[in-house]
């Protein structure tokens, strides 16, 4: 008799401190509460009412996207400060959503309707981008894309959502296809194929339709990345009897020539996010390493210094580079374009191809799983474990993501 | 406005004209490609070992693959298009069939084995394919009998790992055309 109740008024007492804890937290100590590990945002979604199939396919998609973007854990919905309520009500051929935002520093209110089903997801992509950009000031990922090439009936470009869903085949050419990259607008790809049985670059529309060439010069054609304000293409042409670094301008289809190493090979271009400075790999110091080289004034620079190779650079949002680099077999490494200091963020079989989310916390890669099969795998650099996005039957490489798509 | 258009018209039209005169110079191949022209450095010409433009179509669009003629492929150290002493032979054989027909051309197809990039072995793989271009074209060989062509790592002589299958990949091959 004596024990119990003195007990259970202690956990009273402490169950009160907590709760008033709890409800004076600002917005910067929103963290404190939450069951996820590594600093995460505890969000719920209790009082989301979803309705029909649309509905819970939208709500359903959002719980994975807030988790998927690194941020948020969603929680049971007692003792979030982080609230998202609302309607998401499916009718016949229509989805219309009605949320609230709300958490202790502010609020905001959100709804779309769309007309067909199938937007429901694209709708959560773009409510879980939001928040995330409201409540943490940082850019989502959700709302975007992944352009691929699958090896497996000849190889060709494939697209899908951020989360895999969707995955469409964008060409037919049933031969050997390489490098594709999306226009900033999300509204074409850029690839390099086989189609004239030697590598070209074409353009085709991310919504399907005829392809168009932009480069079919004698020898090699290929790279094919383009700029962020849409004017430049920089690509790799043996036009002058070996392959050097060159920038196509997409309006006036003018050449221009950046880099002039005839014993050297140069591969891989991408841009920084800026617009002002290009990342490329040459061997012109006897093994494939990356090189920084601006527009304007065509003075490269060697970038990485350790390692016998790195290739396939990608450069993110925040100004980080990240690459592949031959060390225990292939491996995915950041490296600091300033100082070219490097860490590796891989560890197991050889991942390849990286490319930045864009979120610039997340990268996307392939990683082989034996038996001549690769796998797309997204990993996160901020301590989250990789996620397979999918491992289908087949080589699935040279994943591309798109900018934030407004669709 | 008006004034905008017309500095503007002036300035693409100049351009054109200008771009035009550049281009008969600068750009070679008649693959039908974009009407760019090469800016920046002054390039002489396409292949500046070789010394003569290349102003063909593909091979394999204008001509008919020779069947049943086969030459040995060119091996290759790893990352390398150095062409080693052992391997010149080969060339050289090449070479002696092309003086005694005349009419024929010929692809050199540049390969890689599956390490690396894909896009840095499609660039290695245009090497290989150029290094013995040019090795035939110094032995006499006409620069416009010979295109180079690389398929990177895409097309392997031999599936699988290790080093046993990949010196059999990185290799240069001969197809001949008539």
């Amino acid at each position: 008799m004596s024990g119990v109740p003195t007990t259970m008024m202690r956990f009273a007492i402490l169950a009160l401190l907590f709760i008033c804890s709890v409800s004076t937290t600002r917005a910067a100590d929103i963290s404190v509460v939450g069951s996820g590990g590594t600093g995460k945002e505890s969000i719920s979604l209790a009082d989301l009412r979803a309705s029909g199939d649309a509905g819970q396919i939208f709500a359903h998609t959002l719980k994975a996207d807030l988790e998927r973007s690194g941020w948020f854990t969603v929680g049971t919905g007692r003792y979030e400060t982080l609230r998202v309520s609302g309607t998401a009500q499916a009718s016949a051929d229509a989805l219309r959503t009605q949320i609230e935002v709300s958490w202790p520093k502010g609020r905001f209110a959100w709804g779309e309707s769309t007309r067909t089903r199938s937007e429901a997801r694209w709708q959560a992509h773009r409510l879980s981008d939001e928040i995330v950009r409201r409540v943490l000031g940082k850019t989502g990922m959700a709302a975007s894309r992944i352009a691929m090439i699958g090896k497996h009936d000849g190889s060709d470009v494939y697209l899908c959502d951020s989360d895999g869903a969707n995955m469409v085949r964008l060409t037919q050419d049933r031969v050997n296809s390489l490098s594709p990259y999306w226009h900033p607008d999300g509204s074409h790809i850029f690839y390099t194929t086989f189609i004239r049985g030697y590598p070209c670059i074409y353009r085709v529309p991310a919504t399907g339709g005829s392809r168009v060439p932009l480069a079919q010069f004698a020898g090699l054609n290929t790279g094919g990345a383009v700029s962020p304000d849409g004017t430049w293409l920089a690509l790799i042409l043996s036009l002058p009897g070996n392959p050097e670094l060159y920038l196509l301008n997409l309006h006036t289809k003018r050449l221009t020539r950046l880099t002039n190493t005839p014993r050297a090979a140069e591969a891989s271009p991408c841009w920084s996010p800026d617009g002002q400075s290009i990342a490329y790999v040459s061997d012109a110091g006897g093994s494939p390493q990356i090189y920084i080289i601006r527009a304007d004034n065509k003075q490269p620079r060697r970038l990485t210094i350790r390692g016998r190779e790195n290739v396939a650079p990608s450069w993110g949002l925040d100004g980080r580079i990240v690459c592949c680099t031959r060390q225990n077999g292939y491996q995915i490494a950041l490296v600091d374009p300033a100082t070219g200091h490097s860490e590796v963020i891989t560890s197991g079989p050889d991942h390849e191809d990286p490319s930045w989310a864009p979120d610039g916390r997340h990268i996307v890669c392939s990683r082989s799983t034996g038996r001549g099969r690769s796998a797309i795998v997204v990993l996160d650099t901020q301590g989250d474990p990789p996620v397979t996005l999918f491992a289908r039957e087949g080589h699935w490489v040279s994943p591309e993501w798109s900018s934030r798509l407004i669709k | 406005m008006r004034t905008l258009y017309k500095v503007t018209t002036l300035l693409v039209l100049s351009a054109i004209v200008l771009g035009t005169g550049c281009s008969k110079k600068g750009r070679r191949g008649g693959t039908g490609g974009p009407d760019g022209y090469i800016d920046g450095p002054v390039i002489p010409q396409v292949y500046d070992e070789g010394g003569i433009p290349l102003t063909s179509d593909p091979f394999d669009l204008t001509h008919q693959r020779i069947d049943g003629l086969s030459f040995s492929p060119v091996y290759f150290g790893y990352d390398s298009f150095v062409l080693a002493p052992e391997e010149v032979s080969k060339i050289e054989q090449v070479a002696a069939y092309l003086n005694e027909n005349t009419r024929t051309v010929l692809i050199v197809e540049g390969h890689c084995d599956e390490r690396g990039s894909n896009e840095y072995n499609l660039s290695l793989g245009e090497q290989r394919a150029l290094s013995v271009r040019t090795y035939l074209v110094n032995l006499g060989i006409s620069p416009d009998r010979v295109q180079s062509r690389s398929f990177g790592e895409e097309r392997p002589a031999v599936q699988g790992t290790g080093e046993a299958v990949w010196r059999l990949n990185r290799r240069g091959e001969f197809a001949l055309y008539e």
